[in-house]
This record gives structure tokens, C-alpha cells and sequence, in this order.
């Protein structure tokens, strides 16, 4: 190594970059969450019904109106819109072995690479997602909203916050982060594709742990494409030309597209920088 | 009269290739033996060396472990060992400017 103060902050920039490329491998949680996205297109498949395709919520089983208090978001168009039980569960399980399988993953790497990336902050604001609005929403709008009516639980809710973020050491940061995690939690079950909001919120953590341009551009692109697909789908396509579920298939394979080019373009970035000497 | 930035420079921290583990350090949750061997190119012995001064400094935690049958060794950058690892850096960068003005 250098001993000059200026080749020796090249030479220190050199090895931080060399760690950071090394470490990265944000590849396979984006492909298999492209996966999991792509695998759930048959369960939006029009339902073949011989005497029409209406249902009343009154029909759907307890458990549907427990994961969904405040009912699911009603389409312009009614047409294939029918809510299911095996769409919740598939995406709870799925999302479940994902998430495990990412910190797997990142551990196993760490083993073999040498070189070990922190999930703690992954793990930590995935769980989140994926219990808030299977235990924490359900609750808090049955206890709060329902038994004690909304300027009460506006108070709470605004109380809580602000616990909190005194609490906190970043104060700023961790109420914008609480509010958009209740916020996203809400979303998730409320949404036809609210669970591509959860995907979103994990991808956008890796981005964070990563510290990659290429990581960071396709988990905002994929943010994005989620929001847009879910208001779109919620507010917009009943009038579109398009049958309802065509327009299904096109949400989830686009949105399965960008999670798979993201983990392709990582893969290529690795084994090109992997030419280049750091 | 200002103080020249050397007065800054900490022993421990200055010498290059300590230097260089806590700069991989501070980019990971833990970086392995193993690996920081093999990209400063140093000898076992000598790198042990530089990570017990680290680790005395209570700049560097040392964690001993196995994978499989294998003993792993594996360090981690402490709060202390940031901090340091930034006074160093900005007492470089200080240098550097010091030397293009003159």
C-alpha cells in the first residue's frame, strides 16, 4: 500500500469499493421475488362461472374479513374482480419463504464470499410489513376505529407517533418511516396488488443495505410501477377497453419483468466489474 | 498558529494497513480473516498482528467461529473504530489540502 496522503485515499477508496462489490448480492433476492410475482399470475385468472361471476362479501369465509377489515378497494369494473382467500394465503406464504430465503441467502454469501452485508434493517421493516397488516391493521381498526370511533383513535394513532419519535434518536426519519410503513401496511390489504407494495418495501431495503446505484434504480422503478399498478387497477381500468384480467396478467408479468431484469442486470454488473481491477 | 493536521493522526489508526481493515471493516457487518488477507496481501501473522493492536485499541471486535470443520475469523468495526477511521480520513484530507496550497 501507498504512503503519499493521496495514493493512499486512492488506494483506501479502492478497498471500500472492492468490499462494497463484493458483498453485493442483491441478484438473487430480485429474481426470486420476479419468481414469486410471475408464479401468482394463474391465481388472477378469470373464474369460469356457468351462471355469472357475481359474489357477495357475505360469502367469502371469516378469515377473508378479518385480513381485510375495511373491505378490498372495489374496481370500476366488477368483471373478474372476484376477491379470494388462496390469493392471500399464496402471497403470505410466498412472501414469508422469500423474505427467510433472502436472509439465508445473505448469510450463506457472507460464508462464502468472506464478507458479510447487514440485513438487520431488511429484517426488521420486512417483518413489519408482513405483520402489520395481517395482526397489527385488523386489530387496530376493530379495537380503535370500531369501538372507539375516529377522534379517538386519531388521537391515539397521533399520540403514538409522537412517543415514538421523541423516543427515537432520528426523530425526522422515524416518523416518516412509521407513518409510511402504517401507511403501506393499510395499502396492502386494501389493494388488489397490495402485496407488490410489501415486495416494493423489501427491495427498497436491500437498496438501502446495498449501497448500489443499479439496485437502488430498479427497486425505485419497481416501487413506482407497484403504486401505479395498484391505482390503476383500483381506479382506472373499468373503463378501459381492455378485459380486466389481460390487464391482471400485464400488471403482474411487467412487475415480474422488472424484479428479473434487476436481478439480471446485477448478475451482468457482477461478473463485469469483476473484469475491471477496483 | 494553527495546529499542523499530524497532531490529528492516531498511531494505531495511521499505520496503512490497519488503516486499510478498518476501511473494509467500516463497509461491512463483518468482513472474514480470510478475505482481508487476501485483498491487503498480507502474510497471516503479519495481519494478525495489525488486528490485536486494533482490537486492544477497542477500535476493531474480533468474533471466532467455524464453518463446517473450518475455524473462521471474523472482525467488525466498533463505534470507536468509525469515528477513528473518520478523524484519520479528514486528517488526510486536511493534509492533502494543506499540501496543495503550499
Amino acid at each position: 500500500m501507498a504512503t503519499d496522503p493521496r495514493d493512499l485515499l486512492d488506494e483506501l477508496s479502492a478497498l471500500r469499493r472492492r468490499a462494497r462489490r463484493d458483498r453485493h448480492g442483491y441478484w438473487f433476492p430480485f429474481l426470486l421475488f420476479g419468481v414469486i410475482v410471475a408464479a401468482a399470475i394463474p391465481l388472477y385468472l378469470p373464474a369460469r362461472c356457468e351462471l355469472g361471476c357475481s359474489w357477495s362479501a357475505n360469502e367469502l369465509p371469516s378469515v377473508w374479513h378479518w385480513l381485510h377489515p375495511t373491505g378490498q378497494a372495489t374496481r370500476t369494473s366488477g368483471l373478474g374482480d372476484h376477491p379470494s382467500l388462496w390469493k392471500d394465503l399464496y402471497w403470505m406464504a410466498a412472501l414469508t419463504v422469500g423474505f427467510l430465503a433472502t436472509v439465508w441467502w445473505y448469510r450463506w454469501r457472507a460464508r462464502k464470499v468472506g464478507v458479510e452485508t447487514s440485513t438487520r434493517l431488511y429484517v426488521q421493516v420486512t417483518l413489519l410489513v408482513l405483520a402489520f397488516p395481517l395482526l397489527g391493521v385488523p386489530l387496530v381498526t376493530r379495537l380503535v376505529f370500531t369501538t372507539l370511533g375516529w377522534p379517538v383513535a386519531l388521537a391515539v394513532l397521533v399520540v403514538g407517533v409522537v412517543v415514538v419519535t421523541l423516543l427515537a434518536k432520528r426523530k425526522l426519519r422515524t416518523a416518516v418511516v412509521i407513518l409510511s410503513l402504517v401507511l403501506v401496511a393499510h395499502l396492502v390489504m386494501v389493494f388488489p396488488f397490495g402485496s407488490l407494495l410489501v415486495v416494493a418495501v423489501g427491495v427498497l431495503g436491500l437498496a438501502w443495505v446495498e449501497r448500489s446505484a443499479l439496485c437502488t434504480s430498479f427497486a425505485v422503478l419497481f416501487a413506482v410501477w407497484a403504486l401505479f399498478v395498484n391505482g390503476w387497477s383500483t381506479w382506472v381500468y373499468g373503463a378501459a377497453l381492455w378485459p380486466a384480467a389481460l390487464i391482471d396478467l400485464g400488471d403482474l408479468l411487467s412487475s415480474s419483468l422488472i424484479l428479473v431484469l434487476g436481478g439480471v442486470g446485477g448478475l451482468v454488473a457482477r461478473r463485469v466489474q469483476g473484469k475491471i481491477p477496483a | 498558529m494553527t495546529e499542523h493536521p499530524t497532531s490529528g493522526l492516531d498511531d494505531a489508526v495511521h499505520q496503512r494497513h490497519r488503516l486499510g481493515v478498518l476501511t473494509i471493516a467500516a463497509e461491512v457487518k463483518r468482513a472474514e480473516f480470510g478475505y482481508l488477507k487476501s485483498l491487503l496481501g498480507l502474510a497471516a501473522g503479519t495481519l494478525s498482528r495489525h488486528v490485536t493492536v486494533l482490537e486492544e485499541a477497542g477500535l476493531l471486535a474480533v468474533e471466532k467461529g467455524y464453518y463446517g470443520k473450518r475455524p473462521k475469523t471474523w472482525v467488525s468495526i466498533t463505534a470507536a473504530g468509525r469515528e477513528a477511521l473518520a478523524a484519520e480520513m479528514a486528517v488526510l484530507r486536511a493534509l492533502l489540502e494543506r499540501h496543495d496550497q503550499a
